[in-house]
């Protein structure tokens, strides 16, 4: 069992707070994902775990027991940097044996483990190289394979994925998520990729200046997200936003563009409405659909699909249509917004309606 | 093959760049390492090519020296102790001389290293004083000016230099690889101004320390010894390398640092274990700065010892080889020369490290 709870956790780096009292707590051998734009404390979070920050206020515990003024090496926990942070000095096979060794692990023992990692993640050819002969996803694998050797109860990933280039990243995305369902450790893993929070987790915690905004299932926070900043963050392309007044059963957006809504608001408040590009027709026949004019600006074929870049009254939009919408920049075009799906947030508080 | 051909015009034009530079750097060695090996009588003689040894003087001769009868002496029967054609070497520093001849029981020592060419005075006729008995053909070049060097305290002087140099830089490293860290990673109140403060130590000049150390060496009752030396030097070796440590220290990742508190280091365990074999270039470099700050030191030394036997060597290479206005311009070269070593040689064995280590420092 190595459960992960946070506790009313506060960071301070002088008068700034950087997490400002978060309370999560992470199942035993579930994969978590901390995603969030830059500076909004994942990273900070992540490291009051692993002992490399003072915590300000609130408690840590770790299995069952408060690790909140533990040392690094006395929390059971193992950590693979954005920077690999390997030993440039030693080889791979020290690299790996370093913790153990640390630890007095008996040498028969350390070897044992370290050839079985090295066969997981690929490195038994590599073992007697120094980092610096390494390629950039090789030295990724030993960062892995440096935190998994350890066997410990709380995997923690820094954006481990980042320095990698496209390609790489997606192929250690999935040997992450394989990993995990072979190892038993705990995983916390803090990214600022959508895409690597919604592949890759059992859970994901959204996390906006300090706070945690929603923590969930990739499905639900894209399907029901809990403020607007979630539903912009979470999806590509990002969610399309209208200012508007709910007016007549219906919301008045900008440029007197009004559409029908199928649930009741009560009349004079201010809302966002919220449509995803995939949930933008540029054909009627679905009930519930709202019909907004608009102006074709731009196209992005992608080979399966196509985004499209149009200017309505009430603002500019992004819609996914088919592969060869048949369209060119100028046309004037219909949109119709498939309202069952539409999420509303109120104006001022931004939360979901 | 382009880029082949425009490599090779690169290459052309560095070294064309860099080769006055270093002729520029050799020459002084260059000097040094000719002038040890040249006779005195060539030493002057510029109507001969004065970059390289003749072997001629101007008039066509080997470089001679006459042997003179002192002034002094009663004249007499000469005795020759050796023929034409041996050796005779140089006696002016050896405290027991070879004679190569007798005048009655006193005895003629060789001037200058050579072969004897010419008996003017042969074996049992009367000399009489200041008269040239005989002549010697100069050895040019000559090993002679390092022979005299046996004759001197120069190894002695060495020696001295040496010790002072290793003590020197085993104190350096021991108070500046702790300290550059704790300024460079460390937290804490002041470690800015401590950093400052440490830098204006290191801009103040010997020149204006040298008397307040005096007295404080006197103080310590340890003038005239190595000790002055050896407590003296890190006051400039520690602030120079602490700063250059700190360069070094702040070059290592965090990363791996932090990597090993989570592997279960300690903070000691950390150091020894991660950081200072990373930034070994780093100490090194250190250490070859420290021991050649230290080995080439003047004013202290001339200052602190006054015994012969205990100066350092560029002290008692200028002291003792210059008397009056008289320069030993062979024996001054030839240590020189030798002094030079065992930097020389501490350079070329870390070379590499010293590179990797000076481009560490630079980039990061």
């Amino acid at each position: 069992m190595a459960d992960v709870v946070l506790d009313k956790v506060v960071k301070k780096f002088g008068e700034t707070e950087v997490v400002a009292g978060i309370d999560l707590t992470v199942r035993d051998r579930e994969f978590c994902i901390l995603v969030g734009p830059s500076g909004c404390g994942k990273t900070t979070t992540l490291r009051m775990i692993a002992g490399l920050e003072d915590v300000t206020a609130g408690d840590i515990r770790i299995a069952g027991e408060t690790v909140t003024f533990k040392p690094p090496r006395d929390r059971d926990i193992a950590m693979v940097f954005q920077s690999y942070a390997l030993y440039p000095h030693m080889t791979v096979r020290k690299n790996l044996a370093f913790a153990l060794e640390l630890r007095r692990v008996p040498k028969a023992e350390i070897n044992k483990r370290i050839s079985e990692v090295a066969e997981i993640i690929g490195l038994t050819p590599l073992l007697d190289r120094k980092p610096r002969q390494l390629s950039g996803g090789q030295r990724q694998r030993v960062a892995v394979g440096a935190a998994l050797v350890r066997q410990s109860g709380v995997l923690l990933f820094d954006e481990p994925l980042s320095n990698l280039d496209a390609k790489l990243r997606v192929h250690m995305r999935v040997e992450l998520k394989r990993l995990h369902q072979q190892i038993k450790s705990t995983m916390v893993y803090v990214t600022h990729d959508q895409v690597e929070a919604m592949t890759m987790g059992d859970r994901i915690v959204i996390m906006n200046a300090g706070k945690i905004i929603q923590v969930g299932s990739a499905m639900e926070v894209y399907e029901r997200p809990a403020t607007r900043f979630v539903a912009g963050f979470i999806g590509t392309p990002p969610m399309n936003f209208f200012e508007g007044e709910i007016r007549n059963g219906g919301i008045a957006l900008g440029g007197d563009v009004q559409v029908a809504l199928p649930r009741a608001v009560e009349a004079g408040r201010k809302v966002t409405l919220g449509v995803r590009p995939e949930h933008i027709s540029l054909h009627a026949g679905k009930p519930h659909a709202a019909k907004v004019p608009s102006t074709v600006e731009v196209l992005e074929p992608l080979g399966n699909r196509t985004i499209v870049t149009a200017r309505s009254p009430a603002g500019v939009l992004q819609i996914e249509a088919e592969a060869n919408p048949g369209l060119k920049p100028g046309d004037a075009i219909e949109l119709w917004f498939d309202m069952s799906r539409a999420h509303l947030f109120d104006q001022a508080s931004e939360c979901a309606l | 093959m382009i880029s082949g051909w425009r490599s090779i015009r690169v290459d052309v034009a560095a070294w064309a760049g860099l080769t006055p530079f270093l002729v520029f750097a050799l020459f002084p060695f260059y000097w040094g390492l000719v002038t040890s090996f040249k006779a005195d009588a060539n030493l002057y003689d510029l109507s001969r090519n004065p970059l390289w040894i003749a072997k001629k003087d101007s008039s066509g001769q080997p470089y001679h020296k006459d042997i003179i009868v002192p002034a002094s002496y009663r004249e007499g029967k000469i005795e020759w102790k050796i023929k034409i054609g041996d050796r005779v070497t140089r006696s002016d520093a050896d405290p027991n001389p070879p004679a190569i001849a007798l005048i009655d029981g006193q005895e003629i020592v060789g001037p200058v290293a050579g072969r004897l060419a010419k008996i003017n005075v042969p074996e049992g006729s009367t000399a009489h004083p200041n008269e040239v008995v005989g002549d010697i053909h100069v050895d040019n070049p000559t090993l002679s000016h390092y022979e005299f060097l046996s004759f001197t305290p120069f190894y002695r002087w060495m020696k001295v230099s040496l010790l002072t140099g290793l003590a020197v830089v085993l104190i350096t490293l021991l108070v500046a690889v702790p300290g550059a860290y704790s300024l460079a990673r460390l937290r804490y109140r002041g470690n800015r101004s401590i950093g400052i403060a440490i830098f204006l130590t290191y801009l103040i000049p010997p020149t204006i320390l040298f008397i307040p150390f005096s007295q404080l060496v006197g103080g310590l009752h340890i003038d005239n010894t190595i000790w002055s030396l050896i407590l003296s030097y890190p006051t400039f070796t520690i602030p120079f390398c602490t700063w250059l440590l700190m360069g070094f220290f702040r070059g290592v990742p965090k990363e791996i640092e932090e990597r090993a508190l989570l592997d279960g280091a300690t903070r000691l365990q950390m150091l020894r274990k991660v950081v200072i074999p990373v930034v070994l270039p780093g100490i090194l470099t250190a250490a070859i700065f420290a021991f050649t700050l230290s080995f080439q030191e003047y004013i202290y030394a001339l200052t602190f010892i006054s015994s012969t036997a205990n100066r350092t060597l560029p002290v008692g290479i200028s002291v003792e080889m210059v008397r009056g206005d008289v320069y030993f311009w062979g024996p001054l070269m030839a240590s020189s020369i030798l002094g030079s070593l065992p930097v020389v040689i501490v350079y070329g064995l870390s070379l590499n490290y010293f590179i990797s280590g000076m481009t560490t420092g630079a980039t990061k």
